[in-house]
């Protein structure tokens, strides 16, 4: 008798349900670790790997091939969406729908625009077969009374963790203030940190599936559970060494959030809502108390923030660089966003397609001061958004919301795999994880894995009304949680207060003492007192003056080159520009604007060249200009007088820290190899012109010349749209 | 082992939570949209002509949403040889800045007679419209486009411009015929502003010299402006020289002051009571 005869029928199918099961992981690990591969840096592992891309490559730029893999990629989709949703309730159906109809968009905008060498469309399509097949797999393996997402997030979290161990063979390329930023076998330290945050979450999520009582699965299958907690919990604090090392804010943020989103899908969820019973009084405390814990970390997170904003501790600084306003970083990713967003609201039908992004980006719509238009695409939403239009953003959103909602309640993977893709979400948000191979599979697959049913053994029991984060703990316990939040609260809003009220003040002597005995360090201390007697402060407020300490200190640590103490006193810190008392707020706008054309220059007199063909291009010279304008409002106005704009290109030197003063003749000069030499002058001021075009005096410019032989400037009746664009 | 009852999935109350964060999600997207078109200082406009061979190309409009101050002219730009309308956004929004309002084509560049039909379409199509100063189109080429304007202008009569602005161009070849193609002498009754570039290994300084004297020489007001060490692309100084194009046409037209326009000024208000200014869609 074999032994297929000898055990009872259900064991049997439950053993070929699992050796299935066991295949399907074992094509998932090596899907895995072909994708991983497949986005790694050249030079990284064996040598076939970058010939085998770039096969894999020059196939996919076909443009036959990628519209007929695009369409197949559709029909996969529709089918295994309509497999998913044919017996799912209507959310699921309109979820499903929704994510099939921006599917549709996708492909068929790549069919009517066509762009070969962008491979977005493909991502997009060829993560979301492969997620709508993982969740549809997990559904059906559940009838196995086995669950698979737990060896997939073992085998992610393992898979991911060897990776630490592989660092980019062609040496460290990134860095932050010194520290070496690690990529792994990938590109750039960003998409290694968001994967990284991946394997976190997924490690984690094998953590808490160990808590849950064992319950279901053929017998190995509780080994089985043991073991993938253990390899997690092993694998676990090498991810976190990886992700923290990556020095990716983006990927710091996700797993914050998504663990942050874990704890309040529990504490707000129905079941574990506390009884409205009892008194009013205590029925709004126990209101308060999710509160609590979220109020504590973020008043500590902002308290540390004013007390360590300017520590040389790189990975503090890097954390608190997100709230520092002269990191160029973020503030040029924002000012990225509002291009692209600008984007969709020329465009919002149809989009510009995935090819004219970029382009038309830098072309149309990348601020003059922004040197380069690649923040742009560390945004995939706004990307995908300028690209298809609103339509398809519509759709994939509320896809996104749909599978995100309500998934909790079905068991510790759901909504770790949900937290996952909310995390991905949060890095294709700052970094730009989704549209690229790695990064589209797993944000779909974490998606449709944690908005899967679980089979039913492997369904989390729902918490009592006692039980869950917190409520265990007992009512004292929660008030002293609560007033340590509420006082941590109150000096966080103190000390804000203190630091962005006090600024905006009026500089009276009063303030003055404030801003010394609250604002100013010691290290500042004496040039804050040099600044105080350089002008009359009286009609600014406090923020010029703190503004003209900070960035000249700052940016003297950024230039690259030296600047003597007194030479940066008088010439650079000074905002004294002459003694017509022109305007002393300029220091701001004027190093936002110049900083990052000059950040590559390595002498004085190269970034004054640099800074003179940058005003010059801003605005114009003319002796005719209305008015005079003070130095930090001329690039908005856009024409000023000959000498205010000697006071303008002073200034502008000055905010990029070269030192600078008016000549005998009025001209600016800067200090340069140890003398003062005249700064370099505008193209305009060094024409060559022969003849004169301008009209003669008596010319009538407002009188209508006919200057065509067969029109005269009558106006023809109006069409209308339609016929006057045809 | 089958699948829980699908109605457990749904709790009460929740479906009101859902849909007010949705509600708000749905406002903070629309008014971040808005937010940012109200920060644009420019628009847009993208769209398709058709030439008199019905041959459709596209267009681009780019105006300041400013008021147009009175006497602000409508540029007709074509780009050098190989560039392309998307290459060639930020000269033209350069030129915007200083108080101008560009049309710019993305024309043949392997057929002057379709360049001539695309520029008589665009040139019909301005004249059309109630915003655009008639009097004031203006054409401004670069490289190859500056080639082809002038071989236009001194091809035809039956359209000029107010001002022609060549950009590093070089001695096109019908300047020795002076005469028009219906065989009637050309009338170069409108001035010329020759930017050549002092590197310029393309069209060298000497062509532009030469181009000069022979406008002179057909009674043109020629101005010849050279721009010291710059190379054909401009490289470098490119958005100063777009810059100094820009105040130059306007220097020429007669109105030096630009507008500011870096920062989207108040909803204007129109003009003693009459009709606001009509966009070209609308018109």
């Amino acid at each position: 008798m074999s032994t297929a005869e000898r055990l009872e029928p259900p064991a049997i199918e439950a053993r070929r349900g699992s050796i299935r099961n066991a295949w399907f992981v074992w094509g998932f690990t090596g899907l895995g670790v072909a994708l991983l591969l497949a986005s790694s840096a050249e030079g990284a592992g064996p040598a076939w790997i970058p010939r085998a891309r770039r096969e894999v490559q020059w196939m996919l730029a076909d443009p036959w091939i990628q519209g007929m893999g695009l369409a197949c990629l559709w029909i996969y989709a529709a089918g295994l969406a309509w497999l998913r949703a044919r017996s799912g309730p209507a959310r699921e159906r309109l979820r499903l729908g929704a994510l099939a109809a921006a599917l549709a968009i996708v492909v068929s905008d790549w069919l009517c625009r066509r762009p070969a060498h962008n491979p977005s469309a493909m991502l997009i399509c060829f993560g979301a077969v492969a997620g709508l097949a993982l969740g549809l797999w997990r559904e059906r393996a559940g009838r196995n009374g086995v669950d698979p997402a737990r060896p997939l997030a073992f085998w992610l979290a393992a898979l991911l963790a060897a990776s630490v161990f592989v660092q980019n063979p062609a040496g460290p390329e990134y860095f932050y203030r010194g520290v070496e930023r690690w990529t792994g076998i990938w590109r750039h330290p960003n998409v290694f940190g968001a994967l990284q945050a991946a394997g976190v979450l997924m490690a984690l999520a094998g953590l808490a599936d160990a808590r849950r009582p064992a319950a279901g699965g053929p017998p190995g299958w509780r080994w089985g559970r043991l073991l993938a907690a253990l390899g997690c919990g092993l694998s676990l604090p090498v991810l976190a060494w990886g992700w923290w090392r990556s020095y990716s804010r983006g990927a710091w943020l996700s797993v914050a959030v998504a663990v942050a989103w874990v704890y309040l899908c529990r504490r707000w969820s129905p079941e574990a809502r506390p009884s409205a019973s009892g008194p009013a009084r205590l029925a709004r405390a126990r209101r308060l108390r999710p509160f609590a814990l979220p109020a504590l970390v973020l008043a500590l997170l902002v308290l540390a923030f004013w007390a360590w904003r300017n520590t040389e501790i790189a990975p503090v600084r890097r954390v608190f660089s997100a709230a520092n306003p002269n990191d160029f970083s973020w503030r040029n990713r924002a000012t990225s966003w509002l291009g692209g967003l600008q984007i969709v609201g020329d465009h919002p039908w149809l989009g510009v397609g995935w090819a004219r992004v970029d382009s038309l980006y830098n072309a149309y719509y990348r601020p003059a001061r922004l040197a380069d238009g690649g923040a742009l695409g560390t945004n995939d939403p706004i990307t995908a958004a300028a690209a298809l239009g609103l339509p398809a953003s519509a759709g994939f959103a509320l896809y996104f919301c749909l599978s995100l909602a309500g998934r909790a309640r079905f068991g510790a993977f759901n909504e770790w795999f949900a937290a996952a893709a909310l995390g991905a979400l949060v890095t294709a948000w700052f970094d730009s994880s989704w549209l690229m191979w790695p990064g589209a599979v797993l944000g779909f697959a974490f998606l449709e894995i944690g908005a899967s049913r679980p089979p039913a053994g492997f369904a989390r029991a729902l918490p009592s009304r006692a039980s869950g984060w917190g409520w265990s703990r007992g009512p004292a316990a929660s008030r002293a949680l609560l007033g340590l939040a509420l006082a941590a609260a109150l000096a966080a809003l103190a000390v804000t207060g203190a630091q962005l009220g006090l600024p905006r003040l009026r500089t009276t002597p009063r303030v003055l003492d404030w801003a010394r005995a609250i604002l100013i360090t010691s290290g500042e201390q004496s040039d804050f007192e040099f600044l105080c007697g350089q002008a009359d402060w009286r009609r600014e407020p406090l923020r010029a003056l703190l503004d003209h300490l900070r960035l000249a200190r700052y940016n003297r640590e950024l230039a690259n080159w030296q600047i003597e103490e007194p030479m940066f006193r008088e010439f650079v810190l000074s905002p004294k520009i002459d003694s017509s008392g022109a305007g002393l707020n300029w220091r701001r706008t004027l190093w936002e604007q110049c900083r990052p054309q000059i950040r590559r220059e390595e002498t004085p007199a190269a970034a004054a060249a640099v800074v003179v063909s940058f005003l010059r291009s801003r605005v114009t010279v003319s002796d005719q200009a209305a008015a005079p304008v003070a130095p930090g409002e001329a690039l908005e106005r856009q024409a000023v007088i000959p000498d205010d704009f000697e006071r303008l290109y002073l200034a502008a030197l000055r905010a990029s820290g070269v030192p600078a003063h008016r000549g005998a003749d009025g001209r600016a000069e800067l200090w340069s190899e140890g003398k003062w030499a005249p700064a370099p002058r505008p193209l305009a001021e060094r024409l060559q012109v022969t003849g004169n075009a301008s009209r003669a005096q008596n010319d009538d410019v407002s009188a209508k010349r006919p200057c065509s032989k067969t029109v005269f400037f009558r106006r023809l009746p109006p069409k209308t749209a339609l016929q006057a664009r045809l | 082992m089958g699948a829980p009852p699908a109605k457990q999935d749904s709790v009460p109350g929740d479906w009101r939570t859902r849909s007010l964060g949705l509600g708000v999600l749905l406002l903070v997207c629309a008014g971040a949209l808005l937010w940012a078109r109200a920060r644009d200082p420019l628009t847009r406009e993208w769209f398709q002509l058709r030439a008199e061979d019905g041959r459709r190309f596209e267009c681009v409009l780019v105006r300041a949403k400013a008021p147009d101050a009175p006497g602000a002219p409508v540029l007709i730009y074509c780009h050098g040889a190989g560039g392309s309308l998307t290459a060639g956004g930020n000269d033209i929004r350069q030129l915007v800045r200083t108080g101008c309002q560009v049309l710019a084509l993305e024309y043949d560049q392997q057929s002057f007679e379709r360049f001539a039909g695309q520029v008589a379409a665009a040139q019909a199509w301005l004249l059309r419209q109630p915003w655009a100063d008639t009097n004031r189109i203006v054409w401004v080429g670069m490289s190859l486009g500056a080639q082809y304007f002038l071989s236009l202008a001194l091809r035809t009569n039956s359209i000029k411009p107010a001002l022609l602005a060549r950009i590093v161009g070089g001695l096109p070849s019908a300047i020795p015929g002076e005469e028009a193609a219906s065989g009637t002498p050309v009338r170069l009754d409108f001035p010329v502003l020759l930017f050549q570039a002092e590197n310029d290994q393309v069209f060298e300084l000497a062509d532009g010299r030469q181009v000069a004297e022979r406008l002179r020489a057909l009674g043109g007001r020629v101005e010849l402006i050279v721009m010291p060490g710059l190379s054909h692309n401009l490289e470098g100084d490119r958005a100063q020289a777009y810059r100094l194009v820009g105040e130059r046409i306007l220097a020429c037209l007669g109105r030096i002051h630009p507008a500011p326009r870096n920062r989207r000024p108040p909803r204007p208000k129109p003009p003693g009571g009459g009709q606001p200014p009509v966009s070209p869609g609308q018109a």
